[in-house]
């Protein structure tokens, strides 16, 4: 059913853009709006307009900041040597909250799924490749031409035409977002990097990006290694599944 | 089947979607009642129960609640009935697990219970687990075994076989036969004989065999083509591609396909 204003109803078709907002909760919204005093209506719509105008990605680590470069790449405290790979800047928050870690992030902006068609250049994971190797490029250029050459040598046999019209999502597609970071990436890194730890989700998405992070940086010689995965702290081993208990033993350590 | 019931099956998770703060939508593909979407409340929890059994490619143990007026059940229980654990822990193998379980997905209309298929899947699963080599041919050895149960079998003549020399053959994609070059079969895709044989042996023999067969690069990549080709002209746009498209970004790796 629609609300007699015009406005309250559009109100509310713009909170039903929201994630998890259906319409019943956009109303209950609009309706808590609507009593609200004039000057916190007011500072809402001021933080929803600062945050499109204010914030933006820092053009080193990607995370979402109000200047760039953000304040952890430009602080001198923090150890260079050391870069912490993860999905989403509220990871990157996570793990600061812990007060464990003081190197340097790079924040992918999601992880790869090819069930839900997300591949590595969705990503920005050769910006992360930059930042370890900054002759990464040059590398990569290589790479692709070598494999262009091999693709057109390989379908020599296709018959018909229609057999090589098979797309190639990754084909020079860069993310639409990276144009601005990719140039700059790498060049404010003084120390060289010596480890990537790479703080992906533990499920199918996370290992199949910690797979291929791992096997694209293998050849420039970092070190490249896992958060651990395995019990939480509080949880039951009696009621732990095979895989996660399994998981558990992989990586234990000494007492 | 009564209004509401209490479900126990083994299946195979095909895919999840997160939904609010900590929940999943998780497709499976049961053994009983075909394909089916659970909303598996609380999965996203550090502490839940769950665990790893609804990620893609899981063999699990599943109860949940099953209304036939709603399309979404409610999951109560996931257990792993076996855990693939070398399966996660190899690149090569996720890419190929993945497209199997999308194939899958993408084949099966929602609650019809396909038992050969969910047998057919789960075998696959299971070689790609144990296996050490010649994982590549498990992908399109897959996709003509599904497209046997599912009454699109190859039309394999062993004479005809035979009958391709050295200078190749020809595959219809209207019926899966091979046929030497002299053949006029209708959708023709004229490939090498090594190709053909391959494509004859993918069609007809079983697992173990399949996973002794080796090919060389080109063959393989010849094979792949076909078999996509083949799946293609039978399913038309029911055949997935995404996950094709983002392993293609991945390539570098090891296998081609």
């Amino acid at each position: 059913m629609q609300f007699t204003s015009e406005s309250v109803e559009a109100l509310v078709e713009q909170f039903t853009k929201l994630p998890t907002i259906g319409r019943k909760t956009a109303q209950r919204l609009v309706n808590f709006v609507l009593k609200m005093p004039r000057e916190e209506v007011e500072e809402i719509a001021r933080a929803l307009i600062a945050v499109k105008d204010q914030v933006q990605r820092c053009s080193t680590c990607f995370v979402v900041a109000d200047r760039d470069p953000c304040p952890i790449c430009s602080s001198e405290k923090r150890d260079r040597s050391t870069i912490c790979v993860v999905e989403e800047s509220s990871d990157l928050l996570a793990i600061e909250r812990t007060g464990e870690y003081r190197g340097l992030y790079h924040v992918l902006g999601g992880v790869i799924s090819p069930l839900d068609g997300v591949g590595p250049d969705d990503l920005r994971i050769r910006e992360l490749a930059r930042r370890v190797d900054p002759s990464f490029a040059d590398s990569e250029a290589a790479n692709v031409s070598a494999a262009d050459a091999r693709e057109a040598a390989e379908s020599g046999e296709a018959g018909p035409p229609e057999v090589g019209d098979e797309p190639h999502a990754g084909d020079g597609a860069p993310a639409p977002d990276d144009a601005d970071g990719a140039d700059g990436a790498g060049e404010d890194e003084e120390a060289e990097v010596e480890e990537v730890i790479l703080a992906v989700n533990p499920n199918v998405e996370g290992d199949t990006t910690a797979y291929y992070i791992s096997q694209l940086l293998e050849p420039m010689g970092v070190p490249v290694t896992r958060i651990a995965r395995g019990l939480p702290i509080g949880g039951d081993l009696e009621y732990a599944d095979e895989a996660t208990l399994s998981r558990a033993l992989e990586g234990r350590g000494a007492v | 089947m009564a209004q509401r019931d209490i479900i126990r099956t083994q299946a195979i998770v095909l895919r999840g979607m997160d939904y609010s703060e900590t929940s999943r939508i998780v497709t499976l593909f049961t053994r009983e009642q075909g394909k089916v979407s659970v909303m598996a409340k609380g999965a996203r929890r550090t502490k839940s129960s769950y665990g790893s059994t609804l990620q893609p490619m899981a063999y699990t143990q599943v109860v949940y609640y099953y209304k036939p007026t709603r399309t979404l059940q409610m999951l109560s229980e996931s257990s792993h009935v076996r855990a693939f654990h070398d399966l996660n822990r190899r690149l090569d193998k996720i890419k190929i697990g993945l497209r199997i379980v999308e194939l899958v997905d993408a084949l099966m209309e929602e609650e019809d219970p396909q038992p050969a298929v969910f047998a057919v899947t789960l075998k696959a699963l299971d070689a790609l687990d144990r296996a050490d080599e010649r994982i590549d041919n498990l992908w399109p050895f897959v996709q003509l075994r599904i497209a046997r149960v599912l009454g699109v079998a190859p039309a394999i003549d062993r004479d005809n076989v035979e009958a391709v020399t050295d200078e190749g053959g020809i595959l219809s994609l209207a019926n899966g036969g091979v046929y030497p070059q002299s053949a006029r079969p209708s959708h023709a895709r004229r490939a090498s004989r090594a190709a053909l044989r391959a494509f004859a042996i993918l069609a007809r023999a079983d697992l173990d065999v399949i996973l002794r067969m080796d090919l060389d690069r080109q063959t393989r990549a010849r094979v792949h083509q076909l078999v996509a080709e083949y799946m293609q002209f039978q399913f038309e746009s029911a055949y997935p591609t995404r996950s094709r498209d983002v392993i293609s970004q991945m390539k570098g790796g090891e296998g081609e396909w």
